[in-house]
């Protein structure tokens, strides 16, 4: 079966829209499927612009494929008779120029024009595929609420699970990831101040900008936490996060309505490495691979909450390791793995 | 500078066109650019081809690059501040195979108004470029014929030229390319049933057509070749190619009427190994000169079969052809420092 990945491009920029791009292709090639991806260029500004867009997408023609793949806005414009969209919240999504579009459109009758052309598009491009996916619960409650279509849920699996197995125990606590204020990692080095000096957190990942970087210095500065709270602030190779994730007590994740296949990827790095998790009630999709004290702890947003959740772990490693074993077999069990991806996408 | 190549292809189809883009993409890395490669997909369908080259034709690609480079058409209707064309063939079943077989449509006054209208989009969108270069000197004279465009040759060199080695000038004479009718894998066969040496053949390639495949397959089988003829119809690792070339005796390419050198004979070249080709071959005789850098034969088995047996018998010739195709690579700048000195000017 040949198979066409279509996505757009924002020419040399490389991020997680890109790397979940090529591990889809590696996995397809992996299990013998002949696969290649085309990215093509996008631009979304002036609004005007998305007229121009829709009208190439829908142009283009297609030979030699015998199953395509569109992972978004306007990529699945591109006509063809077995499409699959798999709507990711990692790549350009036309909602988001729809909901900017509507609060133009307030005062400007032509941006109300160009949104209702959007959504006609697209409408029309979903209820013609063969089949129509969303990578969270989050993307498809906004597609069911600009375009009324159902897409079924398919969360992107982790990109190398492979990489991720349990090395031990060292006793600490990982906050790893995107260091972002979404993320919350202030909070959780405010719950350190609670806990007693034996407690360690490691919050390792790349800032989104030098401001936030600083901001989390001063504060660990400030409470006279630098021998407990690590920041490795940086981008970690694959590997050296592995390792970090291994060695982890347990894995922290305090990201408000989080989504698995876009920034909270720690959450599936920790099931496959069989550490236990604690994130918060108000985490969105996170909150439904974590069942409270069996597999990790489901905390308050707070300090204190995430404090006595941290300090329950930190307490004893033989519970800490059960709670990780069971949120393995649970995590297994709901087959976010690639090769159940690819046949759903492929069928 | 940020450089965009920018192509057409066809999804999940290797060969030539892709080839320039993918291996030149490193090299102006390596010179210290940053470059993204964007890959369009096409088909040519006469029925939508305006259509299509109206989508390329919209693309904003101003502020992504400081220049942009275009390949296999329609990529070059893409609109750029400096827009460098390196034109590898036309659209050809408009242009020069337009009278011929390979063009399926009448000759009807619509189907002539179309091809005149798809000349002057060419022109026009060739005439905007900064600069034009085509991958040999026949589409080079193609482009002043059709277009009234002037462009410069600019011979694309293969992927690490530096890994290709001469060991052995051995017995066999290697046919390393895509395995399609075009490519005549069957003159090469029938001309091994008239050779007069021990001389043996190797083609190797993988092939689209199970149909052509199975003929060639019967062919040897017919002649009662199977001891001096292999058909190794797989896509070769390039491990496999140097070593293959290494120790072959010449190697020989003979498509149809083609647009450029062919990479084969490059590769054989810097193998220090002669090619055998054919007078109809196209842009094969524009790098191997008959009785310098290779032998250039009539096409037909009994001239091919004559050749393979000149090469065989006498080993110092094809030592010596091979030694000039090798000098010959330098002589038309085959090289990657010329190309992207070019290209970045």
């Amino acid at each position: 079966m040949n198979v066409l990945v279509l996505t757009t491009m924002i020419p040399f920029l490389h991020g997680r829209a890109e790397e979940l791009t090529n591990h889809l292709i590696r996995h397809m090639k992996l299990q013998g499927v002949n696969a290649e991806a085309m990215r093509l260029p996008f631009k979304g500004c002036p609004a005007e612009r998305l007229l121009d867009e829709m009208f190439i997408f829908k142009s283009l023609k297609l030979f030699n494929v015998d199953r395509v793949i569109s992972l978004g806005f306007p990529a699945y414009l591109v006509p063809f008779h077995t499409r699959v969209c798999w709507i990711m919240a990692s790549h350009p999504q036309s909602y988001d120029y729809v909901e900017e579009l509507d609060m133009l459109g307030k005062r400007e009758p032509r941006a109300r024009s160009i949104k209702d052309a959007v959504i006609r598009n697209d409408i029309r491009s979903f209820r013609s595929s063969k089949r129509l996916f969303a990578s969270s619960k989050a993307v498809q409650s906004r597609m069911r609420r600009h375009y009324d279509v159902a897409p079924d849920i398919l969360v992107p699996p982790l990109c190398d699970p492979e990489r991720f197995t349990s090395l031990g125990d060292d006793g600490y606590i990982l906050a790893a990831g995107r260091v972002d204020g979404k993320r919350r990692h202030s909070l959780l080095i405010d719950a350190m101040r609670l806990l007693p000096p034996s407690a360690k957190l490691i919050i390792a990942g790349r800032p989104d900008s030098p401001a936030e970087a600083r901001r989390l210095q001063e504060q660990v500065r400030a409470a006279g936490l630098e021998g407990r709270v690590t920041l490795d602030l940086r981008a970690l190779p694959r590997a050296e996060l592995a390792g970090l994730v291994g060695r982890a007590r347990a894995v922290v994740c305090a990201t408000a309505d989080g989504d698995l296949a876009d920034g909270d990827e720690l959450v599936m790095e920790a099931l496959e490495a069989s550490k236990p998790l604690i994130t918060t009630a108000d985490a969105g999709d996170l909150c439904n691979v974590v069942l409270n004290d069996r597999t990790g702890i489901l905390s308050e947003s707070t300090a204190e909450g995430l404090a006595e959740s941290m300090a329950k772990l930190l307490g004893s490693s033989s519970e800490a390791a059960e709670m990780g074993a069971a949120g393995h077999e649970m995590w297994c069990s709901l087959k976010i793995d690639w090769s159940t991806t690819i046949e759903r996408l492929l069928t | 500078m940020k450089i965009g190549l920018v192509s057409s292809a066809i999804p999940l189809v290797q060969g030539g066109g892709r080839f320039i883009v993918d291996w030149l993409a490193p090299k102006l890395v390596e010179a210290g650019h940053e470059v993204e490669t964007v890959w369009i997909p096409q088909v040519d369908d006469p029925a939508t081809l305006f259509q299509q080259m109206l989508a390329f034709r919209l693309m904003d690609l101003n502020d992504s690059f400081d220049r942009v480079i275009t390949f296999r058409p329609p990529a070059h209707v893409v609109r750029h501040h400096t827009k460098i064309v390196w034109f590898i063939h036309h659209i050809r079943q408009f242009y020069d195979l337009w009278e011929t077989d390979y063009n399926p449509l009448p000759r009807t006054a619509y189907w002539e108004a179309y091809r005149a209208n798809l000349k002057t989009a060419d022109t026009k969108a060739l005439d905007e470029a900064h600069k034009i270069f085509t991958n040999s000197a026949i589409v080079q004279k193609r482009l002043k014929t059709f277009n009234g465009v002037d462009a410069e040759v600019l011979y694309p060199p293969v992927l690490a030229p530096e890994r290709f080695f001469a060991e052995a000038w051995g017995g066999e004479i290697a046919f390393i390319c895509r395995v399609e009718h075009h490519k005549r894998q069957h003159l090469a066969i029938e001309a091994m049933k008239l050779t007069r040496t021990p001389v043996r053949l190797r083609i190797a390639g993988r092939s689209a057509s199970a149909e052509y495949a199975d003929y060639l397959r019967k062919l040897i089988a017919l002649r009662e070749l199977e001891d001096r003829v292999t058909l190794d119809l797989r896509w070769i690792s390039e491990g496999e190619k140097t070593s293959l070339l290494s120790t072959a005796l010449a190697a020989i390419y003979v498509p149809l009427d083609e647009d450029s050198y062919g990479y084969p004979t490059i590769e054989a070249a810097l193998a220090r190994k002669t090619t055998v080709t054919v007078s109809d071959s196209g842009g094969v005789p524009e790098f191997i000169i008959d009785g310098v850098s290779g032998i250039v034969a009539d096409p037909d088995p009994a001239a091919l079969a004559d050749a393979f047996d000149r090469v065989w018998t006498d080993r110092k010739l094809a030592r010596d052809l091979g030694q000039n195709a090798y000098q010959r690579l330098a002589e038309l700048r085959i090289h990657w420092e010329h190309v992207i000195e070019r290209l970045t000017s």
